[in-house]
């Protein structure tokens, strides 16, 4: 048997897995997605964009304009959502426009609730 | 038109406002429900370990993203701190940006903290444009002599032509560069009102119309808009 597929993290926890869960999360806004998956499950792109947006930005903008809301949309529809799809750690369901978190291994949702501890706690 | 008609002119826009914060906050979400006028305030939950200086809101319009706002400067707008027309502590306040955002909104209560913040928005415009025309009602020649050293120097340190209304006499004396209207109507002695045209640059215009309610406090609105700045100059106008 491979061992790789005995962790007690289930049988996604390969280490290409979770590489790729990782390289996926290197970047911050992809993070806060995760972020705001980890606590509904399931949103639609659009209210990810707004939250994401907002979230990020309003402390140190104190209030987001269209334009860099509906920029932010773009970036996420185009480059973050497919990187996260491809990484396996977001599906996108392209028919009714939302967004839920993938079954991904457990290491991969530990991180990410610690990293959003980590980066939103202050 | 009067005054009185145009609050009522301005149509309620189908604003929603969504509160995202990592624990509910029914006070602010009651408060937003009770004084802005907007139909729909939901509360959506972020993750708990989040810090709460971190919620915000966001303001769509007819399904369309509006803006979103740190919660610090939304609550700040509700008691906000006041500066003198000219002072540059006004071009950082967080509170400008709630102005910003709700502009066209009709808010059902607003005090009179909140109604002079938002009048220094425009005094502040009118300040940093220098010239053009500001108009101002004072309902009553009390609320006027509480002005009076900021009208002063207004009228002093630029080249504004400003016109000053009120509701009964006035019998202290004149203010150099501010013109008044005394006994300008019973119409004046129950709104707070002030229009600048901006100079003619749209970008700079501004107004602002509160009704006070028979119980105290206030219905308002300001508006940026220069169809509706010009509109309220106008109904100002014909109202004394």
């Amino acid at each position: 048997m491979d061992p790789e597929r005995q962790s007690s993290n289930g049988p996604n926890a390969s280490p290409s897995t979770i590489d790729a869960a990782f390289l996926a999360l290197r970047d911050r806004t992809r993070r806060f997605v995760v972020y705001f998956l980890l606590e509904h499950e399931t949103a639609s792109l659009s209210e990810v964009a707004d939250v994401v947006t907002g979230w990020l930005h309003t402390p140190d903008c104190g209030v987001i304009e269209p334009r860099c809301r509906n920029t932010q949309y773009l970036n996420l529809l185009h480059t973050q959502i497919p990187n996260l799809v491809e990484a396996g750690v977001v599906r996108h369901d392209e028919d009714d426009g939302t967004l839920s978190l993938a079954p991904c291994p457990a290491p991969v949702r530990e991180f990410a609730t610690r990293a959003c501890a980590a980066e939103t706690g202050t | 038109m009067t005054l009185s008609d145009y609050i009522d002119r301005i149509e309620s826009a189908s604003r929603t406002i969504t509160v995202y914060a990592p624990a509910p906050r029914p006070a602010l979400v009651d408060r937003l429900r009770r004084e802005t006028g907007v139909r729909s305030v939901d509360y959506r939950s972020l993750p708990e370990m989040t810090a709460a200086s971190r919620a915000f809101l966001v303001v769509h319009e007819g399904g369309e993203f509006v803006a979103a706002i740190g919660l610090d400067a939304v609550r700040e707008f509700l008691e906000p701190p006041i500066y003198d027309p000219w002072a540059e502590e006004l071009d950082e306040v967080p509170y400008r940006h709630v102005i910003d955002v709700f502009e066209s909104t009709v808010w059902h209560t607003l005090d009179r903290r909140q109604l002079l913040a938002a009048s220094r928005e425009i005094e502040n415009r009118a300040w940093q444009v220098g010239s053009g025309t500001l108009r101002v009602g004072f309902q009553r020649s009390g609320a006027l002599e509480a002005m009076a050293p900021v009208y002063d120097r207004l009228a002093a340190e630029t080249a504004l032509d400003i016109h000053v209304y009120i509701d009964d006499d006035w019998a202290r004396p004149s203010i150099p560069g501010v013109t008044i209207h005394a006994d300008a109507g019973a119409e004046i002695g129950s709104v707070w009102v002030l229009v600048f045209d901006g100079d003619g640059d749209e970008l700079w215009s501004g107004g602002l119309l509160a009704k006070e309610h028979d119980g105290g406090g206030f219905e308002g609105v300001w508006v940026d808009e220069s169809r509706l700045v010009a509109l309220l100059d106008r109904s100002l106008q014909q109202s004394v």
